[in-house]
């Protein structure tokens, strides 16, 4: 089987499309982590199993090499538009890793040479915290620059700051509970207020590319 | 993978980036204290000041908007 046959017949193989939606995945959570920031580090496990029972299932539907996929004359419109969808996705994993924006992304807010003698569970309260602070700032600043810019109206930056305040008074309940020695209560609490900041992040990009 | 999935997974890359984008400043500021030796109560009570500082910038920008 030449080349050109594998790659033919890999166009028409669910499994080789899935084998290449999980390298551009595993491209971007190299560079920026985006596995972990959308599903949470306590979940990636369940993601790694989940992607090999995928392949399980893919495997055990598969009938025919990917050379037997290979019509004699091949069909060309549909894979071409395949292929533009591969290397577009690609072309967006490298180039975002590698322009730094992924990695800021990614970035703890913590250095990891911080030094600290706090408690495992205080540490990890706190980061909470800090953390959720931290992307509660980008969101403002996001809100402020789009309609700062006109790029939305003055009721629309309303409505996503009301949001981004109120998630900041929870956030204030978490640093409350961590001040009374409420650990947990100030993690959950932290870490329910981030995910809602990815929320509205998302809404915001949503937005944003919209009105472009 | 279907053109919505497509579009599903450039909008999360784009909202990561926009996200990392304005968390610059805030990271660059907490690692100046951590090298300065604040303490680790200084530091949340710092980015509590800034996320309301920032809420506080946000809104002037809504209130002068037209």
């Amino acid at each position: 089987m030449d080349a050109k046959t594998v790659v033919a017949g890999s166009l028409r193989s669910k499994t080789q499309w899935l084998g290449a939606i999980v390298m551009v995945l595993g491209i971007l959570q190299d560079q920026g982590q985006l596995l972990t920031q959308l599903i949470g580090p306590d979940h990636m496990g369940k993601v790694m199993a989940a992607i090999g029972l995928a392949f399980m299932v893919l495997r055990a539907l598969t009938t025919s090499s990917l050379e037997d996929k290979v019509p004699e004359k091949t069909e060309g419109g549909f894979v071409r538009v395949q292929v533009l969808i591969v290397l577009a996705l690609l072309s967006i994993g490298f180039a975002l890793g590698g322009c730094g924006l992924m990695q800021a992304a990614s970035q703890p807010v913590h250095g990891e040479k911080a030094v600290t003698t706090e408690a495992p569970a205080l540490r990890a309260a706190r980061v909470a915290i800090d953390e959720a602070n931290a992307s509660l700032v980008g969101l403002n600043t996001v809100i402020g620059q789009n309609v700062e810019s006109g790029v939305w109206t003055k009721a629309q930056g309303q409505g996503y700051l009301d949001e981004s305040r109120a998630a900041g008074r929870r956030l204030d309940g978490a640093r409350e509970a961590l001040r009374g020695g409420l650990l947990l209560d100030a993690k959950s609490q932290a870490e329910a207020v981030r995910l809602l900041v990815l929320t509205l992040h998302k809404r915001v990009a949503a937005e944003a590319r919209k009105e472009k | 993978m279907t053109a919505v999935g497509v579009a599903k997974l450039a909008d999360l890359v784009f909202t990561l980036a926009l996200a990392g984008l304005e968390r610059i400043p805030v990271v660059e500021k907490v690692r100046e204290m951590e090298e300065k030796g604040a303490s680790p109560d200084e530091i949340t009570d710092a980015l509590q000041e800034m996320r309301k500082a920032s809420e506080a910038v946000a809104q002037k920008k809504v209130d002068d908007a037209a």
